[in-house]
């Protein structure tokens, strides 16, 4: 806005005069009234701002270039016949020859377009009539221009300098004004949003989509990636990018059925493709869901939703149940038959410095790469889930105090790179102890994981079964378990699975130009949708479950000391790992009976 | 600590313990249902625009008078109401503590199509309170006060009438000792500020006067530019409206009292004798027809000395000799009148 100031300042200001006098009752904010019926409002209020400060293309005009002269140099004024805009109307200023203009042109691209003056009248009825009988249809649409004046002021007044330096008194122009006109159209007139919701004004309107048997645009483009990132600030293509087509007037927008529509499917892949946007990409981008209504199409976008939904439900759904019977446990007190038993070996382990040493179940090396995991995680999550839920004020909230939409997304492929190559190098961190576990016990590669610690074995999936069962009550004993129990196994198995899964589909978004090089163009939309379900499940299995054992659960409340020192802590060691308590204290000598006696 | 008193603790800290992990089990259970939601409304529920995109654009009706503008989403321009074609700032001429309109009594555009110049009359309505007109004058001129649109009280010569008073009369004094009348400049400035927080270019304007020498070219010329930013802010837009002295100390009581009248009317039955005794106490003292414009905008005395409110001389003038003032009788008594060089030439 300090270009605004600054403009004021300087010696050619884009401004028109008030010649006709109009606004010296106009610019009232209350010259207003209510009309027949009380209830609609006739305004005739004008900005005097707009004019004095040449804010728009139109800000050159006088009021009966567009108003009836003849009804308005009479008070009260009369009736003034509507604006048409596609009068003719002068073009004048200080510095030039009076020129004659109108939008008449427009007026034949309307006809041959989808929005026809029956269409937008139609839209007009169905909308609850806005616009008056007469009015021009245009307001649908349109309001008084404003030129996209430049943030940064120097930009304006350096190049107005220039243009000064010649057109002076001998050549004049109004630079200022002729700036700004061509500075405006040298960027988007709206924002994404604003064209969004122009646009929705009709097309997310039921009764308009009902009679002109329209899909809901607005909303299935603002569920994709588009309109996502239009809802976030960032630049994306809108409705006018794909529906006008490149080098059509904006006017001139075709149904998608007709054989030149930019949206026809002869021609979405040049539409993608033009130029500022997917210049790069295969011809198969065109195929990518730019209008995402996954319940609404029924395709495979529908089946990935439902088996990820399934798949959701039937993870995350028994690990919120264990943990929620846990706790249930602990409130009614029920513990292991064998619970104060191992809590009191724990102890005696414990005192003695070899011993705390073999209980250590967590090495600094894997607490290091835990780390790097977590770390990315969570700055994933945090640049991740605004995007996701786009629409959600906390989103735009994050995304602005990160520092806009680009940076969030660079954030986020940072995070994501890390995170893996954190993948990666554990990978070979637990191949080279699995090679050297089989070398050191000469077994078979199927057993040597198996008994690895985190390793896969079917006691494990009894020991779950068990779990299970005593914690639904129907076991009397709990199962004890060693290093690591079968939740935890599964736990980070399921890291595995589900870094590969996002790390692929992001690197495939990321890429998108080599993506539907190579690729069909819905792998983009299918890669956009696995992205973020499998990043839902991992937030709701780390957020919630994992979380709860580590940080939030009673006699680990406020933070496991685990990922730090490694330890583990007494109650939790006797609860969930009595076997391997019984293992150290064999090699220790200790037993739990002794520590009564002493 | 004895052993009665260890275990009391030790009891009590179980008990906390215990309660937490209640409360951590309801917050599971509501997590988990909340997503398992989520997920079910994606495969079954139809998509949804959100109603900050799509409810900015305010018709131009009667209900879109009262309350403030519906919340935009960050980054959406104002659009003008669809019909109206001219932008502009809030076109609204809302004010929440007028007690005659404020409850639904009188809507906020109050005069009607009975009368013949409701246009007119209500364009006043920024800056006048309704009791500045509809009340009997009882001394000519009338003595007025400013009332604070925010609170109803009364206040001083509003901020941005004394800026525009000080840049006629003191800006030459302030181009000779920039330095002396830098400090009240600014001070008054910034008063405007606060109270017309809608104008960007003020806001720009204040930050230059801030930052430049005082005396310096800039500083000079951001002057001149404030002097004419301020004729696009001045007419009508004062945060405050007029109204008679005597009336003034209570006026906020007033509004109290018709607000809570217009419960009561609410309230009682259609038609009822109540009603008709709320209307009768309300109205009391309060002219249907006042008198009409060249009461005012009239060579001085005139109903209102606007001067003396704060007004510039040069703008006082004006206002008594409104050549307008007197068109407008004409209007009322139903003739027209032509003004085509008001337009100037085709």
């Amino acid at each position: 806005m300090s270009v605004l100031a600054l403009a004021l300042l300087a010696p050619s200001v884009a401004s028109a005069e008030d010649s006709e006098g109009c606004l010296n009752c106009h610019q009232y904010r209350g010259l207003a009234r209510l009309e027949e019926g009380g209830v609609h409002v006739t305004s005739f209020y004008v900005d005097p701002a707009y004019y004095s400060r040449g804010l728009g293309a139109h800000a050159r005009l006088k009021c009966t270039d567009c108003h009836d002269r003849a009804a308005v140099s009479v008070f009260p004024h009369h009736d003034p016949n509507p604006v048409n805009c596609a009068q003719t109307c002068h073009l004048s200023s200080s510095s030039e020859v009076e020129r004659l203009f109108s939008h008449k042109n427009l007026e034949r691209h309307l006809n041959a377009s989808a929005h026809t003056p029956e269409v937008l009248s139609k839209a007009n009825a169905l909308l609850g009539h806005p616009l008056k009988e007469g009015q021009a249809r245009c307001l649908l649409c349109h309001d008084e221009p404003l030129f996209q004046l430049s943030d940064d002021w120097l930009i304006e007044d350096r190049a107005i300098e220039r243009c000064d330096s010649c057109h002076n008194d001998n050549l004049p122009k109004d630079t200022r004004f002729a700036f700004r006109h061509v500075h405006a159209r040298a960027q988007h007139a709206q924002s994404d949003l604003d064209v969004v919701r122009m646009c929705g004004g009709c097309h997310a309107n039921e009764a308009v989509r009902e009679s002109f048997d329209l899909p809901d645009s607005a909303a299935s483009y603002l569920n994709s990636f588009h309109g996502k990132a239009a809802l976030l600030g960032g630049q994306a293509a809108n409705c006018l990018d794909c529906h006008k087509g490149p080098g059509r007037n904006i006017h001139h927008i075709l149904s998608k059925t007709k054989l030149d529509s930019s949206t026809n499917e002869a021609h979405t892949a040049a539409t993608c493709r033009s130029s500022g946007c997917h210049r790069d990409a295969g011809a198969q981008i065109s195929s990518a869901a730019i209008h995402l209504n996954i319940a609404k199409t029924r395709g495979v976008e529908y089946i990935i939703a439902v088996i990820f939904l399934l798949m959701i439900v039937s993870t995350f759904g028994p690990s919120l149940m264990l943990t929620t019977l846990k706790l249930i446990h602990y409130i009614i007190d029920k513990h292991a038959p064998d619970h104060h038993r191992h809590e009191r070996l724990a102890k005696k382990i414990v005192a003695t410095s070899l011993g705390r040493e073999k209980l250590i179940r967590f090495p600094v090396h894997q607490r290091l790469q835990h780390w790097l995991l977590a770390i990315s995680f969570i700055v994933l999550c945090i640049t991740g889930f605004p995007m996701k839920f786009a629409d959600q004020a906390w989103s735009a909230w994050v995304v602005v105090h990160l520092g806009g939409l680009s940076a969030v997304r660079l954030i986020h492929r940072i995070a994501g790179v890390a995170l893996l190559a954190g993948f990666v190098y554990h990978i070979i961190y637990v191949i080279i102890l699995l090679v050297r576990a089989k070398k050191r016990d000469g077994k078979g590669w199927i057993r040597t994981f198996m008994e690895a610690p985190m390793g896969l074995s079917p006691d494990d999936a009894k020991g779950m079964l068990h779990l299970t069962l005593y914690l639904l009550f129907l076991r009397k004993e709990k199962p004890s378990f060693k290093h690591f129990n079968p939740e935890e196994k599964f736990e980070y198995l399921g890291v595995f699975w589900g870094t590969i899964i996002i790390g692929l589909t992001g690197l495939m978004m990321w890429a998108n130009a080599w993506t539907t090089r190579y690729l069909p163009g819905n792998a983009l939309t299918i890669a956009h949708l696995l992205h973020g379900f499998e990043a839902f499940l991992a937030l709701l299995h780390v957020g919630v479950v994992h979380l709860v054992s580590v940080i939030f659960q009673p006699g680990v409340f406020p933070l496991s000391p685990a990922m730090f020192t490694g330890e583990t802590p007494v109650e939790e060691l006797a609860e969930g790992h009595g076997l391997m308590l019984e293992e150290v204290a064999a090699e220790l000598g200790l037993s739990a009976e002794g520590a009564d006696h002493e | 600590m004895s052993d009665t008193k260890r275990s009391l603790s030790q009891r009590l800290r179980r008990l906390v313990a215990k309660i937490y992990a209640g409360v951590l089990v309801l917050v599971l259970c509501w997590t988990g249902f909340m997503a398992v939601r989520y997920l079910i409304a994606i495969v079954t529920q139809p998509l949804t625009v959100p109603p900050a995109l799509l409810q900015t654009n305010p018709k131009l009706d009667v209900a879109s008078l009262r309350g403030p503008q519906a919340p935009r989403l960050p980054g959406l321009q104002a659009r003008a109401p669809i019909s109206h074609f001219h932008k502009g700032r809030d076109w609204r001429p809302f004010e929440p503590h007028n007690g005659c309109t404020a409850e639904g009594c009188h809507s906020p555009l109050p005069h009607s199509q009975a009368m013949k110049l409701p246009t007119f009359a209500n364009f006043h309505v920024t800056a006048l309170d309704c009791r500045a007109c509809h009340t009997k004058a009882t001394a000519q001129p009338t003595p007025m006060v400013w009332i604070n649109k925010a609170t109803s009280a009364p206040q001083g010569i509003p901020a941005i009438l004394a800026l525009t008073a000080f840049l006629s009369t003191q800006a030459q004094a302030a181009r000779e000792a920039p330095a002396e009348h830098q400090g009240k400049l600014l001070g008054l400035l910034k008063a405007v500020l606060d109270t017309h927080s809608f104008d960007p270019v003020m806001v720009d304007l204040y930050r230059l006067l801030q930052t430049v020498e005082p005396g310096s070219p800039v500083w000079r010329s951001t002057l001149d530019a404030l002097a004419q930013e301020l004729s696009s802010n001045i007419y009508g837009e004062y945060a405050a409206r007029l109204a008679p002295a005597a009336l003034a100390e209570g006026l906020a009581d007033d509004n109290e009292a018709l607000l809570k009248q217009a419960a009561d009317y609410r309230d009682a039955p259609t038609g009822s004798a109540a009603r008709k005794e709320i209307i009768k106490a309300v109205h009391e003292g309060v002219l249907a027809q006042p008198p009409g414009c060249a009461s005012c905008h009239i060579d001085k005395p005139g109903a209102v000395d606007f001067e003396a409110v704060g007004f510039t001389p040069q703008r006082s003038a004006m206002l008594h000799n409104l050549r307008l003032a007197e068109l407008m009788e004409q209007i009322r008594k139903g003739e027209k009148f032509y003004l085509p060089q008001l337009l100037g030439t085709e």
